[in-house]
């Protein structure tokens, strides 16, 4: 059986001074039990290895919370919310974002 | 280079052992700076850990809780001792006694939470530890800079003089001047395709004091965590699965629905189920399982709840981990799965790293000036790991802090070497220049995979020899191995995984040339082709250093101060009932 694909689509900011977010699409399979970070993780890994998003470090157990993102407008983890349908990934509001999905931390500065 | 550093006391690592090293420092009146790959206290392992604390039970039972009053630091040490196979630095384990009952109090005393205790233990939560550690730091001025990974040790003649950082956010390298640096940067969990730990555990800081100079030890042993959940992927690497087996039992079985530890001697199954012991006894006997074509794809076997009275063991669970939430993350479709499904698929994932720096009593390492603490160290458990590695960072992060605060006192900054640091920035640009090689991703994965199938629960001669010829192969591809985005630097992940591939694949050599020069089965290092404890030639550590592009090879004996290992030659599991049956009066899982 074919695996069903989901679209991911990406805020793209490669430049930090303010220039408009632009967004990628990307076609995955779907996987069960497949989180936001698993998706992530096959787009770098298959798909296009350019993208950044917080995942130096990772605990993978919802504790960090510095895999933090925005899933379809709502604040998540990436590593413990589920894939099931077509999502769109962007950073968290309000926070000076560095590139792609990552930005500074409250209280930081590059 | 953008900016340089000062500090007296250099720490590198935000877990545990660097937070607690860090505090010392600061306390004997060094100027500190902690520099964390992440954000301090929410990475590394010690986040991750469940958490115990381990002491002799009469100390805990001195310090207001349950303990065994029949407990003492002799029994304790004596079982610290024979689980590690006699490999343990009996000197060293005798501090970790002694201490651990004051460094706890001390946390106690700084807010930590306790939620339940053991007969040697205190239980409370790996964040509870860091954050605790965390406030206190702060409290002493201690300059945490989040976000940075170390990436060389600079040296003058022989002596630590500081070191360079990678600001992983903005791309910016920093070069640290420093009088004394602590390594506490963790295991390797990222080598192997199944681990316990959190993501960025590369063996940075080995890797990185190993090119410098300094020795490395004990590098063949390497503990699985048995029962870690391996599939669906959103639990992968989570220890919950562990937990629930050793709290409500259940069944182990493979994919023909055997249970596999019934061919065990049932004593070895009992102690090797209900007590630390699984994680060795469980691991080789699940890895055993796979090899035999009876696992699943995903590196498993099943655990179901067969035979547990359902509603005692829930309301067991429910009490400790409300609605089945284990830290964050949700497991309340595991009940169905357990319920109703044929299992969850679980199996060993790599969970702490007994190889490491070699240290002497200061923890200081064979290289001036650097310090080591916590799982970067090489253990001080031998061959086998069975009490607390949170107590383990505590007391070796305090003891190196002061050593490298003592050291530093009165010291002169070293003038830092140009030389180094040109070679330095040309090594950066030579990566930045490759073009047209593999992804680091694409070479990470193969490392992944290949490290847990040759130098995981299970190793033979003939698999470490072919793995080694892999790792050959990986070198010489990762010379070639380039990023696609050269533009920016900022977040660029493929940096920072080559830069971490080096540091891995140094490693791994070192880890798979120990498991082939030791042709014998001890603690967690078990030869299915020698299946053999020998006490007649192998009561004695390896230990490596550099040599130019290649290593010198030393073995070290073992020093018995208090007490002595039995003589001769034992088939392994005979070796591991005789060890599990000399065990202390003193009840629990320690």
């Amino acid at each position: 059986m074919e695996k069903k694909l989901v679209t991911i689509k990406i805020a793209r900011n490669e430049n930090s001074h303010g220039s408009k977010t632009n967004y990628q699409s990307y076609q995955i399979p779907l996987q069960e039990g497949m989180s936001v970070l698993d998706a992530l993780d096959y787009i770098y890994e298959n798909l296009d290895s350019t993208i950044s998003y917080y995942s130096h470090t990772a605990c993978k157990i919802g504790i960090c919370s510095n895999c933090t993102v925005s899933v379809n407008g709502k604040v998540s983890l990436a590593c413990q919310t589920k894939v099931d349908t077509d999502l769109v990934v962007e950073p968290v509001k309000n926070l000076k974002v560095v590139k792609d999905l990552v930005y500074l931390r409250k209280g930081e500065s590059e | 280079m953008s900016s340089t550093l000062e500090a007296d006391v250099l720490v590198v690592g935000g877990g545990g052992a660097g937070l607690r090293a860090a505090i010392e420092a600061g306390d004997h009146g060094s100027r500190v700076i902690l520099i964390s790959k992440g954000e301090a206290a929410k990475c590394g392992a010690s986040p991750m850990a469940g958490a115990d604390l381990t002491l002799d039970g009469k100390s805990l039972n001195e310090l207001g809780f349950k303990g065994v009053v029949t407990d003492n630091k002799e029994k304790f040490f004596n079982d610290i001792i024979t689980q590690s196979y006699f490999l343990g630095n009996q000197k060293l384990v005798k501090r970790y006694v002694e201490d651990a009952p004051k460094v706890v109090e001390e946390l106690i005393d700084w807010g930590m939470r306790v939620d339940y205790d053991e007969e040697r233990a205190i239980d409370t939560e790996g964040f509870n530890i860091t954050h605790t550690l965390l406030k206190k730091a702060e409290e002493l001025n201690v300059k945490l800079i989040n976000d940075v990974m170390f990436l060389e040790l600079l040296t003058s003649r022989g002596t630590v003089s500081g070191g360079i950082g990678l600001r992983v956010l903005t791309g910016e390298f920093i070069i640290f001047k420093a009088k004394a640096v602590v390594i506490a940067t963790g295991g390797w969990h990222k080598a192997y395709i199944y681990n316990a730990g959190s993501r960025e555990l590369a063996g940075d800081g080995l890797a990185i004091a190993y090119r410098a100079g300094a020795s490395l030890g004990n590098m063949e042993f390497v503990t699985f965590c048995c029962n870690v959940t391996h599939w669906p992927p959103i639990w992968n690497g989570s220890i919950f699965t562990y937990i629930l087996h050793s709290m409500v039992g259940g069944e182990l079985v493979n994919t023909k629905n055997e249970r596999f530890l019934d061919a065990y001697d049932p004593e070895v199954v009992k102690i090797g189920t209900s007590t630390e012991w699984n994680k060795s006894f469980v691991s080789i006997a699940t890895y055993q399982e796979i090899l035999n074509g009876n696992g699943t794809t995903h590196s498993s076997i099943l655990y179901t709840l067969k035979g547990v009275s359902k509603e005692k063991a829930f309301a067991n669970v429910e009490k400790i981990y409300p609605k089945w939430r284990y830290k964050g993350t949700d497991f309340s479709n595991l009940k169905d799965k357990l319920v109703h499904g044929s299992g969850v698929e679980v199996g060993p994932s790599a969970e702490y790293f007994e190889g490491g720096i070699v240290i002497d009593e200061k923890f200081s390492s064979t290289l001036n000036g650097l310090f080591a603490a916590g799982e970067a160290t090489m253990s001080i458990f031998g061959a086998n790991r069975v009490v607390a590695a949170t107590t383990e960072m505590l007391v070796e992060g305090a003891i190196a802090g002061g050593s490298a605060a003592t050291y530093a006192n009165g010291k002169e900054f070293k003038e830092l070497d140009q030389n180094q640091i040109q070679e330095f920035e040309k090594k950066i640009d030579g990566i930045l220049s490759r073009r047209g090689g593999n992804k680091p991703s694409s070479l990470l994965k193969r490392i992944q995979t290949e490290t847990y199938s040759n130098l995981g629960p299970i190793r033979t001669e003939k698999g470490l020899e072919e793995y080694l010829e892999f790792i050959e192969n990986a070198k010489e591809e990762y010379r070639h191995t380039c990023l696609q985005d050269v533009s920016s630097l900022k977040y660029n992940k493929e940096l920072i995984e080559i830069l971490e591939l080096e540091n891995i694949l140094t490693i791994l050599e070192l880890s798979a040339n120990a498991a082939l020069i030791r042709t014998e089965s001890r603690g967690v290092h078990y030869r299915s082709d020698i299946p053999i404890t020998d006490n007649d030639n192998w009561l004695k550590e390896i230990i490596f250093k550099r040599d130019k592009n290649s290593f010198k090879t030393e073995t070290r004996s073992v020093d018995f101060d208090s007490i002595r290992p039995p003589e001769g030659k034992l088939p392994y599991f005979d070796m591991m009932k005789m060890m599990m049956k000399s065990h202390s009066d003193t009840p629990g899982a320690h």
